[in-house]
């Protein structure tokens, strides 16, 4: 368990050494002709974190099984869990069983079960309050109490294991700090670690995929080798010698795959016959013209593109490991910039480098809503650290989290938030309550806010919680592309496909969720209930625009935007475990898809779906894996028995979402699980649509159809990929406690496992995330889920599949709905609207300021300059011709004359300078003896 | 009456003067090298005169310099005849390039 820090740290470090190597070296490298060895710089060092992150993740199990509890008791305390769900279901079946008051725990189970009938939601909460009189049922209800056992692996009270979330591990969370880098007075910033169960987990995840698309994307960016485009210049003889020459170079000459890859590229090159490229580039650009009507001719990127997919990993894994939220924004950033350099790596194409501008530009906006929250809370809290924070949100009686377990009136509580927020911004109000009444300000402090509390009034300084918690969520509306910022994810598509796997479906996307779940303790309900609104636009507008994108990766990207949303939405509504799992399976399946998507674009050269048809039979690997892929991201599965990955996570997800509207009253369903269900119905739509328009029915496009073919080495990561898209969510027999289900429970945020939220500034109820898997749940919503999904694809194979489009005719449907298919295919009017906001109006205003700029300001500065110009000029004249000048001429002058005049003494005449001499001598005699008095001058 | 007197420093003073007059206008009037580099020789002599005078213990028993009037003569007579010897180089050189050793004649650096 110590070595946790370590290997992790080092897990890190390695994609940064492989950043240096690759940035110091490449060029070199690629001098030589040597440039796939950047790809195997990066590759290894990424496969080597990845064996670290995979190392502590049994590290960690092996600590978690061994100390904690044993497999058996494990797999009992699920069974109890089980067991108890089942005990609610009846006792909410039979409705006037709370009477039955035999002893406490049934209790308090009788009243959690009516409670969860909605329309008796608060008659149960009036009763609650009888209950809660006598001391014994308080303690029953001791979630708050449990919890702080919790981390002791204390499981006595029977109470606390029935409710199922009693296997918590010895070892929570590990934090502490590499290396403090200063402090200031109360700032104090340092490189930290936080680990837990999801941070190991994030670790294997996105090291794992990030090795198969660093593997893949050796191969992807060919193109950018000066190997391959010199080979078109050479003879089809000759450049099979040379080709082959070349491999044996790079590889040693043993390796199969890269034989295979210069016969295909030997393929490649009979078809592109109109190609004609400079000798000294190696790359050339066909989507840019240049003036002069030619195409763009660059040297190749091979190196630079794994330097910064290096630098892009480091930040990523940086972030997930970071202990403090200044270390996290730091590593945001660098992740921020990391996507801007990926995005815009064909930079001379203009698409590219605005859509760079666009994601750096939307993302910037969200960081400053971010750097707020960041401030808001150390304002409050007085410390960046992660532990320090959830530390004190526990302690301070955080009323929000711990309080009530549900069944509480959920205005009764204890009302204190981290007392920071109350005495930083109510300072004075406090303090005159205090000298008022003369008590101590923390009395005074508690004093005000029961008296809020009993006007129904939130405590002082909750908003703050709001604003701060929001704030940091406008940092994860940017980076995972959430409804207001969404609009820089679809054009980051620009980048190379690899990118797009990595960057923009299964990490950076990430990182906003991440950040939402490593933050969820400090959310009050209020803020989840913001994101859960958010989350739910997000995941419609994405679902809706998907259906009628024609480019195969802006289907893509509009599917992780709609997907991204149902995780944030699942966060907002209190399913952490949901989110962070859907999360996972997400990663796997959507690398999966954009990775099958590269290789059908490489396939066939275009992205346009309308030129593609039919290719299954051309390159089945990739049409059947993505198939997988389809059927993971729709949910597919056999009701209650077993599914792919997202039929896990969806369902979680929409099972706490229904739950949610049972809490609040929405009686079944409710606003959330509806739009949800809804957008499920769609997403299985728009991805079979896809799948069927790229490998089912008659090619559309003969040319492309007949040139399609796979490579080896970018369809081996697709299959290990599909294989986990199945089974990454699935239990494990062999070793229970170890899928990913618990290991995400496992790190489940102490302050709210386990606990029904209630908001205090409003009537917002955020149910406790076990609660969803009641079989009242759990059964109508997988139903539901399944039907909507199988309604999806049965719309998608009527439209798309069907022989000559018997049944329904998508451009009849089209057609049809002409409005709303507009609509949709502008994406909601988003950017033109964003444009009409913001572009023109900085625009005017930008013209404005350069107007004024140019009329008043440079007019004055130029008149300024005239006029010193001028006064120096004048004084120049003066100081400098007449004084300076005048006085060094005159004394050169003078120098001169008495030189002059002295030189004729030197006449050169022996004689004559003895005569000097001797006169010169009596000279001095004379002097000495008549006119100079020693006496004189000794007493002077 | 110079007979009969006590021969007192001052006596060697007015050798002295005379040697040194002698020799600055033996300077001042040989137009010869060679005769100037004697006159030289004299004043270099007739300096000698007084520093021996002052340094003797004889002549001024009652505040003696003691040794360092002779000494300085010693030295300098070395250097007289050090700078004999450049001198008298000088002059061979002269002669080989003017054929005379006239002094009036080496006039060519003149202001």
């Amino acid at each position: 368990m110590n070595y946790l820090p370590t290997l992790l740290g080092v897990a890190v470090l390695l994609p940064l050494s492989a950043f240096f190597v690759n940035l110091f070296l490449g060029h070199a490298l690629r001098r030589k002709g040597q440039s796939k060895l950047a790809a195997f710089v990066s590759l290894s060092a990424i496969a080597g974190a990845a064996l670290l992150s995979f190392i502590s993740l049994f590290v960690w199990l092996a600590a978690e099984n061994g100390e904690a509890t044993n497999r058996t008791a494990l797999s009992d305390l699920k069974k109890a869990n089980k067991d108890h769900l089942q005990h609610l279901e009846e006792q909410a079946s039979s409705n006037d069983s709370h009477h039955d008051h035999e002893d406490q725990a049934h209790d308090v189970e009788a009243e959690q079960a009516s409670a969860l009938l909605g329309d008796q939601f608060y008659t149960a909460l009036v009763e609650e309050e009888h209950v809660a009189e006598n001391g014994e049922g308080h303690d029953g209800h001791g979630h708050a109490e449990g919890n702080h056992d919790h981390s002791n692996g204390n499981h006595g009270d029977s109470a606390h294991d029935d409710h199922g979330h009693a296997h918590g591990p010895t070892f929570k969370a590990a934090s502490g700090e590499y290396y403090t880098l200063g402090t200031f007075g109360e700032l104090k910033l340092s490189i930290g670690y936080y680990i837990d169960s999801l941070t190991i987990a994030m670790f294997c995840m996105v090291t794992f995929i990030a090795t198969l698309i660093h593997w893949y994307a050796s191969k992807y960016m060919d193109d950018e080798l000066p190997e391959s485009k010199r080979d078109h210049h050479v003879d089809p003889e000759k450049h099979r010698f040379l080709g082959y020459f070349y491999n044996a170079k790079l590889t040693g000459g043993d390796d199969h795959d890269d034989h295979g890859h210069h016969e295909d590229h030997h393929d490649d090159h009979e078809h592109d016959g109109e190609e004609v490229s400079e000798e000294d580039y190696d790359f050339v650009d066909h989507e840019v013209v240049m003036p002069d009507g030619s195409h763009c001719h660059r040297k190749g990127r091979y190196p630079r593109f794994f330097q910064a997919l290096s630098l892009f990993c480091f930040s990523m894994l940086g972030l997930v490991l970071a202990g403090n939220i200044a270390m996290t924004f730091v590593f945001w950033e660098l992740v921020g910039i990391c996507s801007y350099f990926l995005i815009g790596f064909y930079v001379e194409r203009k698409s590219a480098s605005t859509a760079a501008n666009k994601a750096f530009i939307a993302n910037r906006v969200g960081d400053f809503g971010m750097i707020i929250g960041l401030m808001i809370f150390w304002t409050g809290f007085g410390t960046f650290s992660y532990d320090e924070l959830f530390d004190q949100m526990k302690t301070a009686g955080t009323p929000t989290q711990v309080l009530a377990s549900y069944g509480h009136d959920h205005h009764g509580i204890e009302t204190s938030i981290p007392s920071g927020f109350a005495t930083e911004f109510y300072g004075d109000e406090i303090q005159a309550y205090a000298d008022e009444h003369g008590v101590p300000n923390d009395e005074a402090l508690t004093a005000i806010n029961e008296v809020r509390a009993e006007e129904d009034k939130s405590p002082l300084g909750y908003w703050l919680m709001i604003v701060g918690g929001l704030g940091i969520f406008c940092g994860c509306v940017g980076k995972s592309a959430q409804f207001p910022l969404h609009i820089w994810l679809p054009d980051a598509m620009e980048g190379p496909t690899p990118v797009s796997a990595l960057v923009h479906s299964a990490t950076m996307v990430a990182a906003g969720v991440f950040l939402v779940g490593r933050f969820f303790p400090m959310l009050v309900p209020e803020a989840l209930f913001v994101i859960a609104i958010i989350g739910t636009i997000t995941l419609f507008i994405g679902a809706t625009i998907a259906i009628v994108a024609t480019d195969i990766k802006k289907v893509l990207a509009y599917s992780t935007i709609s997907q991204l949303g149902y995780m944030i939405m699942a966060l907002g509504v209190g399913g952490w475990v949901a989110g962070l799992m859907h999360l996972f399976t997400h990663a796997f399946f959507k690398s999966l898809l954009f990775m099958g998507s590269g290789s059908v674009i490489h396939a066939v050269h275009t992205n346009e779906m309308t030129e593609m048809g039919g290719l299954r039979k051309k390159i089945p690997i990739t049409a059947w894996t993505m198939f997988i892929a389809c059927l993971a991201i729709a949910g597919a599965g056999i009701p209650f028995v077993i599914g792919t990955s997202g039929y896990y996570s969806k369902d979680a997800i929409l099972e706490q979402a229904f739950s949610w509207g049972d809490h609040n009253g929405w009686g079944f369903g409710g606003p959330f699980f509806w739009i949800a269900l809804g957008s499920a119905a769609i997403t299985a739509f728009y991805m079979f649509r896809m799948w069927f328009m790229t490998f089912v029915g008659k090619p559309r496009d003969e040319e492309r159809f007949s040139h399609a073919h796979e490579y080896p080495r970018m369809v081996h990561p697709l299959l290990i990929l599909s294989v986990m898209a199945i089974g990454v969510a699935w239990a494990n027999p062999l070793s229970p406690g170890t899928e990913l289900g618990y290991l995400l429970e496992a790190s489940r945020p102490e302050a709210v496992a386990g606990q029904t939220l209630a908001g205090l500034g409003s009537d917002v109820v955020v149910p406790d995330e076990h609660l969803s898997h009641m079989s009242r749940v759990k059964v109508p919503v997988t139903l539901l889920a399944t039907l909507s999904g199988l309604i999806g694809i049965a719309l998608a194979f009527l439209m798309y599949a069907t022989p000559a489009n018997k049944f329904l005719k998508a451009s009849e449907v089209q057609a049809q709905f002409g409005g709303v298919h507009n609509f949709l295919r502008n994406k909601w009017w988003f950017d033109e609207l964003y444009d009409f906001l913001f572009v023109r109006p900085s625009k005017v205003i930008g013209g404005f300021a350069s107007a004024i700029d140019k009329n008043i300001f440079d007019t004055i500065i130029h008149f300024t300059a005239r006029a010193a110009k001028k006064v120096a000029n004048g004084w120049s004249k003066i100081l400098d011709g007449f004084v300076i000048d005048g006085f060094v001429d005159w004394l050169a002058r003078s120098v001169y004359r008495v030189g002059t005049s002295l030189r004729r003494v030197q006449t050169g005449n022996l004689r004559q300078y003895v005569l000097f001499i001797v006169i010169g001598a009596v000279a001095i005699f004379v002097f000495v003896s008549f006119m100079w008095d020693p006496a004189a001058a000794s007493t002077k | 009456m110079l007979l009969i007197g006590t021969v007192s420093v001052s006596w060697y003073l007015a050798v002295g003067a005379v040697l040194f007059v002698l020799g600055a206008v033996c300077m001042a009037t040989k137009r010869n090298l060679l005769g100037v580099l004697m006159g030289v020789e004299l004043v270099l002599n007739g300096a000698n005169m007084n520093f021996i005078a002052f340094g003797s213990k004889v002549l001024r028993p009652q505040g003696s310099l003691g040794l360092d009037g002779q000494l300085i003569a010693l030295f300098v007579i070395v250097l007289a005849a050090a700078e004999a010897a450049v001198a008298l180089a000088i002059a061979l050189n002269f002669y080989n390039n003017h054929n005379t050793v006239d002094v009036d004649r080496a006039n060519e650096l003149n202001g």
